[in-house]
C-alpha cells in the first residue's frame, strides 16, 4: 500500500536510533520525536479494565522491530569464503612451485590439463563461488542499508562501474580458460603457461569480485532510494537529513 | 526412500566409470582360454602350487575368487625347458646380428591433486640418457617411462644424429603409455613400415584422473630387417604396477600376447618391457610400508607364464641358460624383516647376490629409495621372442646400466631406477 511521504527528521549523530527504525516494524514514537515512548498499553475509558473487567496478562511479549539487514553477516561470511579460496589458490600456486617439481622451463605437459580444471576448479566451486555469492548478497543489502541511512551515493555511477568490471573479469575468466590449451601450447615454457593461468585468473576474479559488489551495493542502493528519499534538511537549531520515503 | 534411489542411481553412473577392468572380456573365446594348466608345459607349474590346480584351465586364472595358492610357484622347469628348448636348434647358416635392449629409462617426474610422483634426480639423468642409450651400439631400444615430449624431443633428436628413427606413438596417448622404440635406420629394409598403437581395456583407471596421467598400453612398430629380409615386429610395453593388480597386469599380458600371437609363424617378433612382475616369488609375504607386511605375491608369478601362453613366446633370458630367478630369490634374507630391509639395499646382500637377474633391485640406489623394503627385488624387464620357425638364437644376455654414473655435483647414481635388459640375437 503506498501512503503519503512522510518526512522524518533524523539526526545526523545518532544512527543507531536510526537504525532501530529500519525494520518492517511500526515506527515507534522515539524513532519520530525522540522522547521515550511508554511500552504500557494506555488505557481508554472504552477500555474493560477502565470498568474493573479482569483483563488477562498478555502471554506474548511485545512485538520487536526485526532485526536490520545491514548485509554484514553475509560480507564476513562471503569474506572468510573468500579468504580461504585466496589461501587455497595460492597454496596450490606454492605445490606447482615446489612439490610438484614442474620443470619450468619444459613445455607444457597436456595431460595435466585434467589436473589442473580439478584442482583449480575445486577451490572455486567451494571458496570463491559461494564467496563471491555471499559478498553480493551483502554487498545488494549493505547499499540498501545505505541508502536507508541516507547516505548519498552515485548509484547509478556504481552500477556502470559494476557492469563493466564484472563483464570485463568474467569475460578474461571465460576466455583465458577457453583458450587456455592453445595459449600453453603457444607458450615456450610452463614458467609461461602457470604465470598465464594464474595471471588471468587474479585479474578476472579481482575484475568479477570487485564489479559484482560495485553492482550489487549500486542496486540495493538504487532500489532502496526509491523507497526512501534523503535531503539535508536545516533549520534554526538543528541540522539533519530529511527523509522521504513509503510506508 | 527417495534418498536411497538416488544413491543407488549415483551409484550405478559412477560406478563404471571407477571400476577397473579385471575379467577379459572375450574371456573363453581363444584356444589358449581353454588349456588346461596341468597340460601346458608351461602353466603346469602354476597347477602345482594351486588347490584344485588340476581341474583348472588357463582361464580360471582371472578369476580371484578360484586361485587358493598353497606353494610358490616355482618356474624352475619351464625356465630349464626353455634353454634346453634352445640349446637344441641347430646354427644359423648366415646370420645377421640385432642387438636389443629393454630399458625403463624412469623419466618419470609428473604431479597430482597435492602430490608428486617421481623417480629422483629426473633432471641430471634425463639430460644423460638419450646420448649415452643411443652411442652404445644397440640396434633395437624398447623404452618406457621416457614419459614427457620433451624427452621424446630429446630421444629424436639424439636419434637424428646417431642414425636411428624412431617411433613414439601419438603425442596425446604417448604422454599417458609413455613407450618409445628406436631401431637403427641402416636395418629398416624398403618395404612398407607398418606402426600401431593400443591402450589397455585393462587399467587402473585412476592412474589416469586424477593420478599422474597414465594409462598403460603398448606400441608396435613393424619392418622389413634390411640385412636379411625378415619381416620384423617390435612390441613395446609397460605394463600396470603394484603387486596387488596382479589380475590387470594378467589381462594385459593375455592381450599383448594375442597381439604378438597375430603375425605370420615366418616373420620374428620381439617383445620389449617392464611387465612389472617377476616369474618367481619364493614367500607369499614380502615388504611392508610400516605396519602390515604385504601378501599376495604369488599371484603375481602368473604373469611370466600367461605372457608365454598366450604369445607362443620365449624369455631370451632363459634361452642361453635358465634365468637364475629362483636362485637369486633364495639368497634373500627370508622370511622378510622390515628392519635390515629397510636400514640397508637387500638388507646388507647386494655384495653376494650377482647383479645378473633382478632388474628391479634395491642395489640401485634409486630403486632403494623409492621402494626400499617394501616390495620384493625381482626381473621385470624382459624381452621375449615369437620365432615359430626358428629363425632367430640368442647369442648373449646381460643387465645393462646397473653402475652408479658421475653426475658431477649431482653425485653418483644410476642412469634409471631399473637396469636394462639386453639380448644379443642372430637373425636369418
Amino acid at each position: 500500500m503506498i501512503v503519503p511521504s512522510l518526512l522524518l527528521a533524523v539526526a545526523l549523530a545518532s544512527p543507531a536510533e536510526v537504525r532501530a527504525d529500519e525494520g518492517a516494524g511500526p515506527a515507534t514514537p522515539a524513532a519520530v520525536d525522540g522522547t521515550e515512548a511508554s511500552s504500557a498499553p494506555t488505557t481508554t475509558p472504552a477500555d474493560p479494565a477502565a470498568t474493573g473487567a479482569v483483563v488477562p496478562a498478555p502471554t506474548t511479549a511485545p512485538a520487536q522491530p526485526a532485526r536490520a539487514k545491514t548485509g554484514r553477516g553475509l560480507l564476513i561470511a562471503g569474506g572468510v569464503l573468500t579468504g580461504l579460496g585466496v589461501v587455497g589458490r595460492i597454496g596450490l600456486e606454492v605445490f606447482w612451485s615446489t612439490a610438484a617439481q614442474i620443470v619450468p622451463t619444459d613445455p607444457f605437459a597436456r595431460w595435466s590439463a585434467a589436473n589442473l580444471v580439478f584442482v583449480t576448479n575445486w577451490n572455486n566451486l567451494m571458496f570463491f563461488g559461494p564467496g563471491l555469492g555471499l559478498l553480493t548478497a551483502g554487498a545488494y543489502r549493505r547499499g540498501g542499508h545505505e541508502a536507508s541511512l541516507g547516505k548519498v551515493r552515485d548509484a547509478r555511477r556504481m552500477r556502470r562501474v559494476g557492469i563493466g568490471l564484472l563483464s570485463g573479469g568474467l569475460g578474461l575468466w571465460a576466455l583465458s580458460r577457453a583458450l587456455f590449451l592453445p595459449i600453453a601450447e603457444a607458450c615456450p615454457s610452463n614458467r609461461c603457461a602457470y604465470t598465464t593461468l594464474e595471471t588471468t585468473f587474479w585479474i578476472g576474479a579481482g575484475a568479477i569480485f570487485a564489479g559484482a559488489a560495485h553492482l550489487a551495493y549500486g542496486t540495493g542502493y538504487s532500489r532502496a532510494a526509491a523507497k526512501v528519499q534523503v535531503a539535508p534538511s536545516l533549520g534554526p537549531g538543528y541540522a539533519g537529513l530529511g527523509l522521504a520515503g513509503r510506508f | 526412500m527417495h534418498a536411497h534411489r538416488l544413491t543407488l542411481a549415483a551409484l550405478m553412473v559412477l560406478a563404471p566409470a571407477c571400476a577397473d577392468d579385471e575379467i577379459p572380456e572375450d574371456l573363453g573365446s581363444r584356444p589358449e582360454d581353454e588349456v588346461m594348466l596341468v597340460d601346458s608345459p608351461i602353466l603346469q607349474h602354476l597347477a602345482a602350487a594351486l588347490e584344485d590346480g588340476a581341474t583348472l584351465r588357463a582361464s580360471d586364472l582371472y578369476f580371484a575368487e578360484r586361485l587358493r595358492f598353497t606353494a610358490a610357484p616355482d618356474p624352475s622347469a619351464l625356465l630349464a625347458a626353455q634353454a634346453s628348448e634352445h640349446a637344441a636348434l641347430p646354427p644359423l647358416a648366415e646370420p645377421a646380428t640385432l642387438k636389443v635392449l629393454t630399458y625403463n629409462v624412469g623419466l618419470l617426474n609428473r604431479w597430482y591433486p597435492f602430490t608428486h610422483v617421481g623417480v629422483p634426480r629426473y633432471v641430471e639423468r634425463r639430460a644423460e640418457a638419450p646420448a649415452r642409450l643411443l652411442a652404445d651400439g644397440w640396434d633395437v631400444l624398447f623404452l618406457q617411462e621416457a614419459w614427457e615430449l620433451a624427452d621424446v624431443e630429446r630421444f629424436a633428436a639424439e636419434a637424428a644424429r646417431q642414425g636411428y628413427a624412431i617411433y613414439s606413438g601419438s603425442e596425446d596417448k604417448h604422454a599417458q603409455h609413455g613407450l618409445v622404440i628406436l631401431v637403427r635406420e641402416a636395418l629398416i629394409g624398403a618395404a612398407e613400415q607398418e606402426f600401431g598403437e593400443e591402450q589397455f581395456a585393462a587399467q587402473r583407471e585412476i592412474e589416469l584422473f586424477p593420478g599422474p596421467g597414465i594409462k598403460r598400453g603398448l606400441i608396435r612398430w613393424s619392418f622389413t630387417h634390411a640385412p636379411t629380409g625378415r619381416r620384423v615386429h617390435l612390441y613395446a610395453t609397460h605394463l600396470t604396477a603394484f603387486p596387488e593388480l596382479w589380475q590387470e597386469r594378467d589381462v594385459q599380458a593375455r592381450v599383448l600376447g594375442g597381439r604378438a600371437k597375430s603375425h605370420p609363424d615366418g616373420d620374428v617378433v620381439l617383445v620389449g618391457g617392464d611387465f612389472n612382475a617377476g616369474p618367481y616369488y619364493p614367500e607369499d609375504r614380502f615388504g611392508s610400508a610400516g605396519e602390515e607386511v604385504l601378501a599376495g605375491w604369488w599371484h603375481n608369478a602368473m604373469m611370466y607364464p600367461l605372457m608365454l601362453h598366450y604369445g607362443g613366446l620365449y624369455d631370451s633370458r632363459s634361452a642361453l641358460q635358465p634365468a637364475d630367478d629362483v636362485t637369486r630369490m633364495q639368497q634373500l634374507l627370508l622370511p622378510f624383516a622390515l628392519g635390515p630391509y629397510r636400514d640397508e639395499p637387500l638388507a646388507g646382500r647386494c655384495d653376494g647376490i650377482p647383479h645378473d637377474t633382478f632388474t628391479g633391485s634395491d642395489c640401485n640406489s634409486l630403486y632403494f629409495s623409492q621402494y626400499g623394503a617394501t616390495e620384493y627385488p625381482a626381473r621385470l624387464d624382459y624381452i621375449f621372442v615369437r620365432d615359430v620357425e626358428r629363425h632367430v638364437r640368442v647369442v648373449a644376455t646381460a643387465l645393462e646400466y646397473t653402475e652408479p654414473l658421475d653426475f658431477g655435483a649431482a653425485g653418483n647414481f644410476e642412469l634409471s631406477d631399473h637396469y636394462g635388459q639386453s639380448a644379443t640375437l642372430q637373425l636369418e
